[in-house]
């Protein structure tokens, strides 16, 4: 009866309360502002990661079209070929004994107070045929016969030897700021073309007519916003270089100061790298992926996934600096000295150890997606476990370990500490693994990591760099992930 | 007929058999290479962090002895004081200099618990020095000063420097003094570092060749990493480098890097797995939805130095107002403080924060919620009072695997302009920064003798704090979802 | 645990052609029945024949469910609860709701009763434990918790104690319907008995509608049964399934005199 009151009691008051909080609810649809608000503050946050792709596509585009459109000046230079003349004797050189059409050696004969006219890559001229200097001394001359389309002819003695010089092309007069003919050092206007830019100082001239006789032009002044002014004799005169997306993804020489702007030296060197790479994790790591799916027993895993962890955990620098202090040594111990401290092989094997655990990891995913009764179907059909993993579960797993491959590419492309470190400072166009050469990524940390001024060639070229490495990640990733969800669907 | 199908089949299948087994030793051998290349790369490090040391001193102890023959060790203070006058910073002579002094100074002072700020603008006469001696011309100085006009003019000006060791004397002890004799006039300086792994077994040759090449040195056997090595910033000599300020730097770093990305990145999981799929969404809102989940598995890819590059554009140049400190009022020099840094790692480590904590999220069982709203419970109520909680040990493993994700990170951070050498601990979030990573880096490049042992010790220090985190993220998980199992 | 009969359920739940479909797959078609105020209402049929999706339909629950959407009426207090003027939030708080499988909050016991109170705004300690009382009393829990309210975690109780819980939280919210997706198939059979007599004492103050499997459970607690069944058609190759309402009526009735031969189909079936 007691329990019957205490019933009654409390059925009483939870009414009681009920009806208070109740009160006035009714069932049309309430305005509930803050929940609104909360949602809208969540999908900014989720905004915030489009934000961050806007902000990459934006940084690297915009100052990638900078870099595309900026116009950096070179001096004009011309070719010009005069007979070699030692400089403080103002002495010809000519041969001083005869040369025969075979022979690779030049004998001069030259005064002991001369100075050299000559040096290493020189083009030089005798009776017609040119030749490129390949070592110079006060004896005679090293040369590469007949350069440049022209014949190894037989040349007799005191042959005048003629040199071809790079001359920059100088204002060959005073220039008012009303002239509209300039005149040029001699023989530099064959280097002007109708419609070339001039750049004298900061002003900058269009050429309407060349006088290639009396060595002048005709220009229009002021071009491009630049005020006509006042320039006198010797000065330098400038034309312009902007870079083609033809030369950045096909020039063979990247050295933005002087204009050489290819991105082959780097490309090639983050290729060779990620080959290297590729060739040790992609059979190691499928090794491994193949061994815990296919053989390991639950406690050897439980011992294996710990280690393929910890190489994940290792930063990459701590990579980097294995790759330099032990790698590198290492391969100098094998191989022999030709090995340099920097190089893209050492570099490259240890990426590969580093990318290990990324392969073997997606590998393994494919191959536990395989269907088990495939196993057993070639199993009962006779077949050796290699032969079922060889022939019936490798093909089946085959897109699940082509994604791990792609992503493998697409970390050593993006990988950047072990290359800044081992793999070599300064672009280097070579196919050698031994030789040191720059990728894309080390190129990017050695150039910003130093006092970089904004808004030069260099800076701008980082971008240009980054968008191409953006670019040729994003498309391995997408096309892995793509891999990866159609099996993952199918299974 | 038969027979020889049976005898054929018998020995190619034994000789299948074999090629099986002889495969099966392959991956073996592959499991045995990752993990030998583990252990390697662990020996290495270890290896060079420890090891026997060829030093010897600049400035012979011997040499400083007192006129009665006592050795440094038990002079007092006047006399110490003495020698850091006699030995005082000039041009071509690299010992005791004033900012060192200065620093001592602030040191002794800031006993009194005073803020740094407030100390330099207090005079020398003002309570600080109180009891003590100071030169009496000098009790209208700030502290400040004291660094600047005088001690500079010390140089050459014998008053000043009696002054300097007088100040020296009546203010700071002993033990430090004889620091400061060691560090700064002694010097140890490194001729040669060998690994551990010779130092132990070669040590007959390694002795052998001190004794040729360096007749004048000590050897001995050192850990590069000890205590010092952890409270003391860095330096151009790698006897005396310590990662103090790179240590601190990381920590800032963090702090700034967790603080925005966290509330973002969890915002933003909750956003994609309880409101993206709601059935009532507008067509455009589920496509941008969509768009977002595809965009932060694509940013998850993205190679660090990009955001690096990302960093440098928006934070150092088109932020630097803010970043530089120029609206918060501090005299900045440029946007390579601290807060970029910590504002780069943010989003880059944002996508791998939101991908985990919405696969912590999608772990919640689906009943949960329907029990809440059963109950007439609002979405947001729902997620408060029953997603978060059950998702939340899920989230933290995810946390903390970013958090280590951005200590080991150091690509963007060059980009950024970590800088080269800093020997001040950062202050403020616009401080100039290093973080440990980029000082493996720095060291690691560096060709003088020492610095890549530095750069090992640096590396064990580094592992050791990855090792802790990742060892606390799997605890963490392990007891979450053993707690899961139990209750679903 | 007689009390005076509440005033407010009085209502029927009149569902009008009402058709549920998650993406482009219809679960059931044009359904259109009255469930009485303060009887039990149960609808039998065969799986998938779309009983759970009216259901779930009835309290808005399939709003959560990606892809859901629901053409027709169902009128309730003189509005269509699918009308954009309806509050789905208010209006799952007035028809509660319990599932097959129970769904304790990993919280105490006590908490979890007292969630729904506390949604409400209800903060008061001595009320929200009068609630909390009250409610399992209800459930006829209490004798069995009522020493560790607040020590054990819902997840600790038995089966049958943690769906007697969640009928606890549902009641604590005083809906005045009660929703129950097939509450006792996860249950043993003394489990179960529990759950059944429970219903009955609460159908004196509340509207229940209960999905099950069981005939024989339906004909031991209902009033009014309704039977669901699946039809197929070919179309373009691709087989289609769906689920409609076939036959509804009291329940003594249709187990004894089914109007159609399906239904006599379906119960002889199982009782054959």
């Amino acid at each position: 009866m007691a329990q019957y009151q205490a019933v009654q009691r409390s059925g009483a008051e939870k009414a009681a309360t009920l009806e208070r909080a109740l009160r006035q609810r009714s069932l049309r649809r309430r305005a509930r502002p803050v929940e609104s608000i909360v949602r809208f503050l969540l999908l900014l946050c989720g905004l915030v990661s489009i934000l961050s792709t806007v902000g990459i596509l934006v940084t690297l585009g915009e100052n990638s079209l900078l870099f595309f459109s900026q116009r950096s000046w070179q001096q004009v230079k011309y070719d010009t070929v005069e007979r070699a003349v030692v400089v403080n004797l103002g002495q010809e050189v000519s041969l001083a004994a005869a040369l025969d059409a075979q022979n690779s050696y030049l004998s001069l004969e030259l005064d002991e107070r001369a100075t050299l006219p000559f040096s290493e890559g020189q083009l030089i001229e005798l009776g017609g045929e040119r030749m490129r200097v390949m070592a110079a001394s006060r004896d005679g001359l090293e040369v590469e016969r007949g350069v440049n389309a022209s014949q190894a002819l037989a040349h007799p003695v005191d042959t005048p030897v003629f040199v071809h010089n790079e001359r920059t092309v100088l204002l060959g007069a005073d220039l008012r700021a009303d002239d509209t003919v300039i005149h040029l050092s001699e023989g530099a206007a064959a280097a002007f073309q109708i419609d070339d830019l001039i750049q004298a100082d900061e002003e900058v001239m269009r050429v309407l007519q060349v006088e290639p006789v009396s060595d002048m032009l005709a220009v229009r002044r002021g071009e491009e916003g630049s005020n006509p002014a006042r320039h006198s004799a010797g000065l330098p005169l400038f034309s312009p270089s902007a870079v083609t997306l033809g030369e950045f993804l096909t020039g063979t020489r990247w050295n933005p100061q002087l204009g050489h702007l290819g991105i082959w030296p780097l490309l090639n060197a983050t290729l060779m790298t990620t080959f290297f790479a590729l060739l040790t994790a992609l059979p190691v790591g499928l090794g491994v992926a193949i061994y815990l799916s296919e053989y390991a027993s639950a406690r050897v895993r439980s011992l294996v996934k710990p280690v393929l962890e910890l190489l994940v955990g290792v930063p990459t620098v701590v990579f980097g600096y294995f790759a330099l202090t032990w790698m590198t040594p290492l391969l100098q111990q094998i191989i022999g000295p030709q090995v340099k401290q920097f190089n893209t092989l050492s570099a490259g094997l240890v990426m590969g150890i580093m990318i290990v655990p990324t392969i073997a990891s997606i590998s393994e995913d494919a191959l536990g997606a395989v269907p088990r009764a495939l196993r057993e179907a070639s199993y009962a059909l006779g077949a050796t476990r290699q032969e079922t993993i060889r022939r019936a579960v490798l093909p089946a797993a085959v897109s699940g370990i082509m994604a791990a491959f792609l992503l493998g590419i697409s970390r050593a492309v993006g990988e950047t500490m072990i290359v800044a470190l081992a793999a070599g400072a300064g672009p280097n166009f070579t196919f050698n693994p031994l030789e040191g050469a720059e990728t894309m990524t080390g190129h990017i940390v050695r150039i910003s990591g130093g006092d970089i001024s904004y808004n030069t060639i260099d800076y701008n070229s980082l971008f240009a760099i980054g968008l191409l490495l953006f670019l040729l990640t994003l498309a391995f990733n997408v096309v892995s992930g793509a891999i990866t969800r159609r099996y993952r669907e199918a299974t | 007929m038969a027979t020889v199908t049976q005898q054929g089949n018998r020995g190619s299948l034994t000789r299948r058999q074999r090629i099986s087994r002889l495969w099966s030793r392959v991956y073996q051998a592959c499991v045995g290479l990752a993990a030998l290349a583990l252990v390697i790369l662990l020996l290495k490090i270890v290896d060079d962090a420890f090891g026997t040391v060829a030093v010897v001193n600049v400035v012979d102890p011997a040499s400083l002895v007192s006129q009665d023959g006592r050795s440094i060790e038990q002079q007092n203070a006047e006399e110490l004081a003495g020698l850091a006058r006699d030995y005082l910073d000039e041009e071509g002579r690299h010992f005791v200099s004033t900012d060192r002094l200065f620093t001592l100074f602030l040191d002794e002072v800031a006993r009194t618990e005073l803020p740094s700020s407030a100390l330099r603008n207090l005079t020398v006469g003002q309570a600080l020095f109180s009891g003590q001696n100071f030169p009496q011309k000098w009790a209208d100085r700030t502290l400040f000063e004291l660094r600047l006009p005088d001690v500079a003019r010390v140089e050459r000006d014998a008053r000043a420097r009696a002054d300097i060791a007088l100040l020296l004397a009546g203010n700071v002890e002993q033990g430090r003094l004889l620091e400061l004799v060691y560090n700064d006039i002694v010097q140890v300086e490194l001729l040669e570092s060998w690994n551990l792994i010779d130092s132990l077994t070669r040590q007959d040759e390694i002795r052998a060749r001190a004794a040729r090449d360096f007749p004048q040195a000590t050897l001995e056997f050192r850990s590069w990493l000890n205590a010092d090595f952890l409270r003391t910033p860095g330096s151009s000599q790698a006897l005396t480098s310590g990662i103090r300020v790179a240590l601190l730097g990381t920590l800032w770093m963090l702090v700034i890097a967790i603080g925005v990305s966290l509330p973002l990145g969890l915002g933003a999981a909750i956003y994609l797995e309880e409101y993206a799929r709601h059935a009532n969404n507008h067509r455009l809102l589920r496509l941008l939805n969509g768009f977002i989940e595809t965009n932060i598995r694509n940013l998850a890819g993205v190679p660090s130095i990009i955001y690096g590059i990302l960093g440098l554009t928006v934070f150092v140049r088109a932020m630097e107002p803010l970043t530089s400190g120029q609206l918060a009022g501090v005299a900045g020099a440029d946007g390579r403080t601290i807060l970029s840094a910590g504002l780069t790692m943010a989003l880059l480590i944002l996508p791998i924060i939101i991908i985990n904590a919405q696969e912590a999220i999608r772990a919640v069982p689906q009943s949960l919620r329907e029990g809440s709203y059963g109950l007439g419970a609002t979405q947001l109520q729902t997620i408060a009072r029953q997603v978060l909680p059950v998702a939340l040990p899920g989230m933290l493993t995810g946390v903390i695997l970013s958090v280590s994700r951005a200590i080991g990170e150091t690509a963007p951070l060059v980009v950024v302009g970590a800088a080269t050498t800093i020997f001040v601990d950062p202050d403020s979030p616009f401080s100039r920064f290093t973080v440990l990573p980029i000082q493996i880096y720095r060291w690691t490049a560096d060709p003088r003798e020492g610095f890549q042992d530095v750069a090992a010790a640096t590396i064990i220090v580094l592992l050791l704090l990855l090792l802790s985190l990742n060892a606390s993220a799997i605890i963490l998980r392990n007891r979450y979802s053993a707690r899961a199992r139990r209750t679903l | 645990m007689s009390e005076t009969p509440k005033q407010s359920v009085q209502d029927k739940l009149e569902i009008d052609a009402m058709s549920v479909w998650y993406g482009e797959t219809c679960a059931v078609r044009s359904v259109t029945l009255a469930i009485n105020p303060r009887r039990i209402t149960a609808f039998i049929g065969p799986s998938g024949c779309g009983k759970s999706s009216v259901l779930r339909a009835i309290n808005r629950l399939n709003d959560l469910v990606p892809g859901a959407h629901v053409h027709g009426k169902i009128n309730y207090q003189g509005h269509n609860l699918y009308d954009e003027q309806v509050d789905p939030v208010e209006l799952r708080r007035r028809i509660g709701m319990v599932f097959q499988k129970p769904n304790p909050f990993p919280k105490s016991i006590y908490d979890n009763v007292a969630y729904g109170p506390r949604l409400l705004g209800i903060r008061d300690r001595k009320s929200l434990t009068a609630i909390v009382e009250h409610s399992l009393q209800q459930a006829a829990l209490w004798d069995e918790v009522r020493n560790d309210l607040h020590k054990k975690s819902g997840l600790e109780l038995s089966g049958g104690q943690q769906q007697r819980l969640c009928i606890a939280r549902a009641l604590a919210v005083e809906p005045e319907v009660i929703l129950m997706d097939e509450p006792c198939s996860a249950l043993d059979p003394i489990a179960t008995q529990s759950i059944e007599a429970l219903m009955r004492d609460l159908v004196h103050d509340y509207t229940i509608v209960i999905v099950t499997h069981n005939m024989q459970q339906a004909l031991r607690v209902s009033d009014y049964t309704a039977f669901f069944n699946i039809r197929k058609r070919e179309q373009d190759g691709v087989e289609l399934r769906w689920g409609e309402l076939v036959e509804f009526g009291a329940t003594k009735q249709l187990f004894e005199e089914p109007q159609h031969q399906e239904t006599a189909d379906y119960i002889s079936g199982r009782f054959g």
